[in-house]
């Protein structure tokens, strides 16, 4: 699942991540840049301690990637999609009936929207991985 | 589906850790097989039933009213 393009194509987006969060830090925006460069530090110790473990697996002879990863993996994509779309259909049904008219920033909607259907797909894959 | 994994991993003195090993899958697929959490595709459950010198029809026993 790892290979050389998928890390070179991590780090390069690492890279870019942290290019944009020092011109925000230093020109733009100090908080957002901090979030920025901070998220992507967060990511990448999370990926060297990922990757730590699938190499010790590895040389045990396991296999990380087996069968049981890619169907967990694939119940927890569905049930993040179909939660995600439900709640945001339930959002649209009471707001746009009960809510007042709000005026937002298209960039951050778009951005809560993909960290709460990253959030629905890990709580999804940890409860499958228990209980599969 | 029902398996007789567990015992014949025993009767054979092999680990969870063996059994993934020969297998090619993680430690966590063979405690998910043994606990019937899990139903292995007809490749993985051929390679366990080779790895015991079995048929999968003597490790694995199909039920009907099974989940998915």
């Amino acid at each position: 699942m790892f290979n050389k393009q998928s890390a070179a194509a991590f780090w390069l987006t690492i890279a870019v991540l942290v290019g944009l969060g020092l011109w925000q830090l230093i020109y733009v925006s100090p908080g957002f840049g901090t979030g920025l460069i901070g998220g992507a530090v967060g990511v990448s110790v999370a990926r060297y301690l990922k990757q730590k473990n699938i190499k010790e697996m590895q040389a045990k002879g396991l296999n990380p990637y087996d069968e049981r990863t890619y169907y967990i993996a694939g119940k927890a994509s569905y049930a993040a999609m179909v939660s995600s779309l439900l709640l945001a259909a339930v959002v649209v049904l009471f707001g746009s009936t009960f809510g007042p008219v709000v005026t937002v920033n298209p960039y951050d909607l778009l951005g809560y929207c993909i960290a709460i259907v990253v959030l629905l797909y890990v709580i999804f894959y940890y409860h499958y991985n228990r209980t599969r | 589906m029902q398996n007789r994994l567990r015992e014949l991993r025993e009767q054979n003195n092999l680990t969870q850790e063996d059994l993934a090993v020969i297998v090619g899958v993680s430690r966590q697929t063979i405690i998910s097989l043994e606990k019937g959490k899990y139903n292995p595709s007809i490749s993985l459950a051929y390679n366990l039933a080779r790895a015991f010198n079995l048929t999968i029809e003597e490790v694995f026993i199909f039920d009907e009213k099974g989940d998915d």
